[in-house]
């Protein structure tokens, strides 16, 4: 199995994130709204966001021991493709489920 | 509260994700995508309805400089086929320039991962990086008579962002031309210009001594055993940052001390160390004693005559600077790193004390801080006020605003607050063109005595109408205050508005939130009739005799401006 990262730690780096590319939104926890008419960033954030998120991530794998190590799937593919549509990408929470998911998925 | 500057974004890549780090200090408005020359050449556009104050144009090179595009893909260009189409960009930035306060453009960049041509990247014939260094340069040049269009170093901010700087994937996306980090660092430069523009910038920078300026406590090891130069790194870090504190000093960030110690121990110190950087006459004043430190600071700067928004407090000392910044939160501390070798790091990094000009005074101004703080010791030996300033020789010398002096005018009208009847803001053009409308002229007073120079400050404006002369501007550096300068000010005013035929001086006060001095001048010194009181209070002085000038002052007119001759000011035709 490849590297877990618990979900609270993901939480954590996706609110890192969040919090790189706007740094006006305050109080961020996973009930956060990335997308959605109460979204605390727009269209153009979001792709910034899962953009520096793919990046931080993609890193912290690469220096996982060698038998976790694994390429994770572009976040905005998935988010450009319709995924992001729809729950994985709803919020702050929802977003570091979803990564939870896709990491630990993999054989 | 402030109140947010109205910042219009001009851009030929998706920039709304610059927003977010561009608030609180601006409320953003952003052109339409694609259209970056349009907005530019088309004032009666609805995107200028909003009427913004400030404007930033960012925009890629290959873009906004389509021969640079062609340079790119390897077709034959030259340089000048490259700065014709810099021109054109500068044309369409001079067209905006007239609708705004100030212009900001951000220089141009590549993206940090190309390589471009290797070795020949600097190539004058076909290297990349070499035109866009000249296209820079050119453009610099090309904006500089317009006097506010202010270009800004991007390329510090790709260095600073590293590889996170430009990422094709969020260009494919979003047509995002630059990664989080360039909008982080873009954000606090162009929150520094602003300051600067707003006349907001730091002035004063207050200084701790031990472990700051040197490495040890004077009072316990005395000043041969102090940390400083010689062959030590941290001794030679010290040194270093004394010498850029000096070097701000030189454009005119003025240094002060306040420091828990026994004076004459610690200013031995600045006597005798052979490799102290920093003397005495570096400083505009101390405060070295046992007391608490914010009453010491405040002290001092209201010695100084500064706000203390002014000022900038540094101390090793982590509970000082926390004192400090909860007792006097205007006061700017920034942390400040426990590593003595990182200190000069720390001060390069500092974004408040950017200027939009270095003037000659300005590089002069520690010194004339340091002749007040020995007039101050003047005053503390002399019985009356009358007499100290009897012994002061004062002399004022009013002369018509020029090209010599346009500078200094200008950066004076923008930044004076406490002395300033209207608090009329204006770039040098708009303040060069009402000076030549017809009937109205705008004079300049430079101040000195026996103890140095102050320079030009002092700003007065007058405008005919009819039989009535009105100040319409009527401000003064708060250096030179209560010096009777103003009341010279306005005996200068009243000879020219008699000798012009005028029969009545006006003057309208404009109330601020800071400008509270000038209304108590004008209703106790100036020898104006107050005529209506308020906010908008207006005085009025009957022209049958000039408005006196203090008995103990000297007033210089090289020009001639009081006269009969060429330069004139009294105006012929009421």
């Amino acid at each position: 199995m490849a590297g877990r990262i618990a979900t609270d730690e993901l939480v954590k780096t996706v609110a890192s994130a969040l919090q790189s590319v706007a740094p006006d939104v305050e109080d961020i926890s996973a009930a956060t709204p990335l997308t959605g008419e109460d979204a605390v960033i727009d269209s153009v954030g979001l792709v910034s966001l899962l953009v520096t998120l793919e990046e931080s991530l993609q890193q912290r794998l690469k220096d996982s021991p060698a038998d976790q190590q694994f390429e994770l799937p572009p976040l905005l593919l998935q988010q450009e493709s319709g995924e992001g549509s729809g729950k994985p990408f709803r919020t702050v929470g929802s977003l570091a489920e979803h990564i939870a998911e896709l990491v630990s998925s993999n054989p | 509260m402030v109140e947010p500057i109205r910042l219009l974004l001009v851009s030929d890549f998706t920039i709304s994700g610059w927003r977010p780090f561009l608030t609180p200090e601006f409320k953003t408005i952003v052109a339409p995508f694609g259209q970056a020359a349009a907005t530019l050449m088309d004032g009666n556009s609805e995107i200028w309805r909003d009427q913004p104050e400030m404007a930033c144009v960012w925009t890629l090179p290959e873009m906004a400089v389509p021969a640079f595009g062609e340079l790119l893909e390897h077709k034959p260009v030259t340089l000048a086929n490259v700065l014709a189409d810099v021109d054109m960009f500068a044309t369409r930035l001079h067209a905006a320039a007239n609708r705004v306060q100030a212009l900001f453009v951000p220089s141009w960049t590549l993206p940090v991962y190309d390589r471009g041509l290797g070795v020949l990247n600097m190539s004058p014939e076909v290297g990349p990086a070499y035109f866009l260094q000249k296209m820079n340069l050119h453009l610099a040049e090309s904006v500089r008579e317009q006097g506010n269009i202010h270009l800004l170093d991007a390329g510090r901010w790709l260095s600073l962002a590293g590889q996170g700087a430009t990422n094709p994937k969020l260009w494919f996306a979003g047509k995002i031309a630059f990664g989080p980090a360039v909008m982080k660092a873009a954000a606090e430069d162009l929150k520094a210009a602003a300051r600067a523009v707003m006349g907001k910038s730091r002035k004063l920078i207050l200084l701790d001594l031990d472990d700051t300026l040197w490495g040890g406590v004077v009072g316990e090891i005395g000043w041969e055993n102090l940390n400083l130069g010689g062959h030590d790194p941290v001794g030679e870090a010290y040194v270093a940052f004394q010498q850029r504190l000096k070097t701000l000093a030189n454009r005119g960030i003025a240094l002060g001390i306040v420091s828990k110690n026994e004076e004459e121990i610690a200013l031995q110190a600045f006597d005798n160390h052979p490799e102290m950087v920093l003397r005495r006459d570096d400083f505009v004043g101390w405060r070295i004693n046992w007391r608490d430190k914010a009453e010491n600071l405040a002290e001092l700067v209201s010695e100084v005559s500064v706000g203390l928004d002014a000022v900038v407090f540094i101390d090793d000392h982590p509970a000082e600077r926390a004192r400090i910044g909860q007792a006097l939160p205007d006061v700017l501390v920034p942390d400040w790193p426990t590593d003595k070798m990182l200190f000069v790091q720390a001060l390069a990094q500092l974004d408040c004390f950017d200027t939009l000009n270095i003037t000659a005074e300005d590089r002069s101004r520690t010194a004339m801080y340091v002749s007040e703080r020995k007039r101050r010791d003047l005053h503390k030996g002399v019985q009356s006020l009358d007499e100290y300033l009897s012994s002061l020789d004062l002399e004022i010398t009013v002369e018509a605003l020029n090209s010599a002096n346009i500078k200094r005018a200008t950066q004076l009208l923008n930044k004076t607050n406490q002395l300033n009847l209207a608090t009329r803001r204006m770039t040098e053009a708009e303040l060069t063109a009402w000076n030549e409308t017809e009937n109205q002229a705008v004079l300049t007073y430079r101040v000195a005595d026996r103890f140095g120079d102050y320079g030009l400050t002092g700003l007065a404006s007058l405008q005919f109408e009819g039989s009535q002369a009105n100040v319409s501007d009527f401000l003064l550096s708060c250096r030179v205050m209560g010096r009777g300068v103003e009341q010279t000010m306005l005996h200068v005013l009243s000879l020219i508005a008699e000798r012009s035929g005028a029969t009545v001086l006006r003057a309208r006060y404009f109330a601020t939130p800071r400008n509270v001095p000038c209304k108590r001048f004008f209703d106790e010194k100036s020898g104006m009739s107050l005529e209506e009181d308020g906010d908008q209070a207006r005085y009025s002085w009957d022209l049958s005799q000039p408005l006196p000038i203090p008995y103990y002052l000297r007033l210089r007119d090289p020009g001639q401006l009081l006269g009969d001759g060429p330069n004139s000011l009294i105006v012929a035709t009421l």
